[in-house]
């Protein structure tokens, strides 16, 4: 392969196939003339980080006021009722009365599925940072209200894990000895009643694109989440 | 939360888990705080509004990127107010629990990355805030921005380049 710069930015980026990530890599380990542009662009990323890491700290109140309360398209609303409405009349045939008891028990709790912390940020409440801190999802526990999907590092070494409660998905990631929400995502689409049945199937796109976009390296298997687990998820 | 999740609460909960990615990229966009948290205010408000515009499923930071992206096309606001707002000033950044002499340090370096992502072009800076910032993978990008992944591509590289040079990195 030629290298050049449009290459080695997809790879510093790791945007390249894996066969061809491998590739490059030994490519520049026999170009030595590279590694000073290497050595640049690495320096880049680390000072744009530490330059835009400095302005999660604190989300102002005004903004968090917008999201909570700013008023929600009517026409939306309209639908989402309807929704609900036909949820409930499908739930009850389907025998899911249980799962919707649990649904709302679930979310009755005062600090069950989110809170926000002192910086405003979505971190986990107490039965989900429970759930986090301690179900693997290798041991199984189908009965659980909330099932765990995959665990894995991201690419600045904290350890994340995709969940599924109710009729939400998310992915959180273990910091500051909290679990902080990532993305959350509605699982209920289309099908309002199958809500409580995609424990451990497949996660909605937006936590599936969340997931690929910050991890590092291939989810944990068995031992590797039990290990994670054993170290209370305290990363690289 | 409250004592029942509604359809509402759900959808005002992933907009405040996006907020604080929403506003790097708004304040990378703008170039000062004021002028960034103005956007996403304005960003969130419109997304609210026009929620019946967003198909549930997708993904949400893409959306609120997108409007937020377009706020700032169409209005440059923050063109009237280019005096960049020194962060740490405005949010009490770990830089002012430095001793002076460092603190100097990193207000200077702080400076130094804002003004230089200034000089890019819009186009440049929006495609290195996404990528290099934000982490997005080139082809999520590529289609939040409506460009094909190959201007995507030369763009983040020339915008690299130009970085590079200007932070003497």
């Amino acid at each position: 392969m030629h290298l050049d710069k449009d290459i080695l930015n997809r790879f510093i980026d790791g945007e390249l196939a894996p066969a061809e990530m491998v590739q490059v890599a030994q490519q520049l380990a026999s170009e030595p003339g590279w590694s000073a542009y290497l050595r640049s662009q690495e320096k880049l990323k680390t000072v744009l980080a530490e330059r835009f890491r400095q302005v999660e700290t604190t989300v102002p109140q005004r903004l968090i006021d917008a999201a909570k309360k700013a008023p929600l398209s009517p026409w939306w609303t309209a639908q989402m009722r309807l929704r609900e409405i036909l949820a409930m009349r499908w739930l009850i045939p389907a025998g899911s009365l249980l799962a919707a008891s649990l649904f709302v028990l679930w979310f009755a709790a005062p600090s069950g599925l989110l809170m926000e912390d002192a910086s405003g940020h979505m971190i986990a409440g107490a039965r989900l940072a429970e759930t986090l801190n301690t179900q693997l999802a290798s041991a199984g526990n189908p009965s659980a209200t909330t099932q765990i999907g995959i665990s894995f590092r991201d690419r600045t070494g904290h350890d994340c894990r995709t969940f599924v409660s109710g009729s939400n998905a998310g992915l959180a990631c273990h910091q500051d000895d909290a679990w902080q929400i990532q993305v959350l995502a509605s699982t209920a689409r289309e099908d309002p009643g199958a809500a409580y049945q995609m424990a451990g199937a497949a996660m909605p796109p937006a936590v599936r694109d969340r997931v690929q976009a910050i991890i590092a390296g291939s989810p944990f298997d068995a031992a590797a989440e039990r290990a994670a687990r054993d170290r209370h998820w305290s990363g690289q | 939360m409250s004592a029942k999740m509604t359809s509402s609460d759900q959808i005002r909960a992933q907009v405040l888990v996006e907020l604080p990615r929403l506003r790097r990229f708004a304040i990378a966009l703008t170039g000062s705080v004021a002028d960034g948290d103005d956007l996403v205010q304005d960003t969130v408000e419109r997304a609210l509004r026009n929620l019946h515009r967003w198909e549930p499923g997708t993904q949400m930071d893409c959306w609120l990127f997108r409007i937020a992206r377009n706020r700032f096309i169409d209005g440059k606001r923050a063109a009237k107010r280019q005096n960049l707002v020194p962060m740490e000033a405005a949010e009490g950044l770990a830089a002012t629990a430095l001793d002076g002499a460092r603190a100097a340090e990193a207000r200077m370096e702080l400076h130094a990355v804002d003004a230089a992502l200034q000089t890019l072009p819009d186009e440049q800076r929006e495609a290195l805030a996404l990528v290099l910032i934000e982490g997005l993978p080139y082809r999520q990008a590529a289609d939040l921005l409506g460009i094909p992944i190959g201007t995507l591509t030369s763009r983040i590289g020339r915008a690299r380049q130009s970085l590079a040079l200007a932070l003497g990195v």
